[in-house]
């Protein structure tokens, strides 16, 4: 149910985003473009130094009174609220970055998707910490690489976006 | 605990399964457009990792 919430949050998240992005559209496209780069250009290289920019962001995290609710609607409360990307902290500027790709360069279709892909990627979190049969041990571990884990999604997130216009 | 799943081997896992990705639409076919917006979308959601 966690991980069902974290996938429906991202979505509606990355709907929203995509619908802001036609809006965008009215902006010349080498004005959007231009301004993409740049910002890409900078937020990537705090990104790869280990030293991420700290960007406007919610920095409220979600109740954890939310989690015992009967049913199902607590943990998918918890994950919907999550996946949205807004209640929680950001350790990356990558999610800011993410918005700004959307809002510029995409539209609803590119939104889904990569709303899709972020849901994907934060299920991916607590799947491979129970996957790994010592999840205080990968908390730990995790912690300690920090700023790899980072660098190396910072280098997946410049390569996709390569891809768009390559 | 199975070192398979630390963070920074999944992490190092999508950024290799991107630069394939990358590869790929080099060598064989230019239709990876909507696969790159996926992808960006799970590296920006597993950077959150150390955040709950």
């Amino acid at each position: 149910m966690f991980s069902i919430g974290l996938m429906l949050g991202a979505l509606l998240a990355g709907l929203i985003t995509g619908a802001l992005g036609g809006l965008a559209s009215i902006i010349p496209e080498v004005a959007r473009l231009w301004t993409l780069a740049s910002i890409t250009a900078v937020i990537m290289v705090f990104e790869l130094a280990g030293r991420p920019l700290s960007l406007p962001q919610n920095r409220r995290l979600v109740p954890q009174d939310v989690i015992p609710r009967a049913g199902f609607s607590g943990p998918l409360q918890f994950g919907f609220e999550m996946g949205t990307g807004v209640r929680t902290f950001t350790p990356t500027a990558l999610p800011q970055l993410l918005v700004l790709v959307i809002v510029l360069a995409g539209g609803l279709g590119p939104g889904l998707l990569a709303g899709l892909g972020f849901g994907v990627g934060r299920t991916l979190m607590p799947l491979s910490r129970a996957l790994s049969g010592a999840p205080r041990q990968w908390d730990t571990k995790l912690l300690a690489s920090t700023a790899w884990v980072g660098r190396l999604c910072a280098t997946g997130f410049l390569l996709s976006l390569a891809l768009l216009w390559t | 605990m199975s070192d398979s799943f630390a963070a920074t081997r999944v992490a190092l896992g999508i950024m290799l399964s991107t630069a394939l990705v990358v590869a790929a639409h080099h060598l064989w076919t230019p239709s990876f457009t909507l696969l790159a917006w996926t992808l960006m979308g799970v590296t920006a959601g597993f950077s959150l990792s150390g955040s709950v």
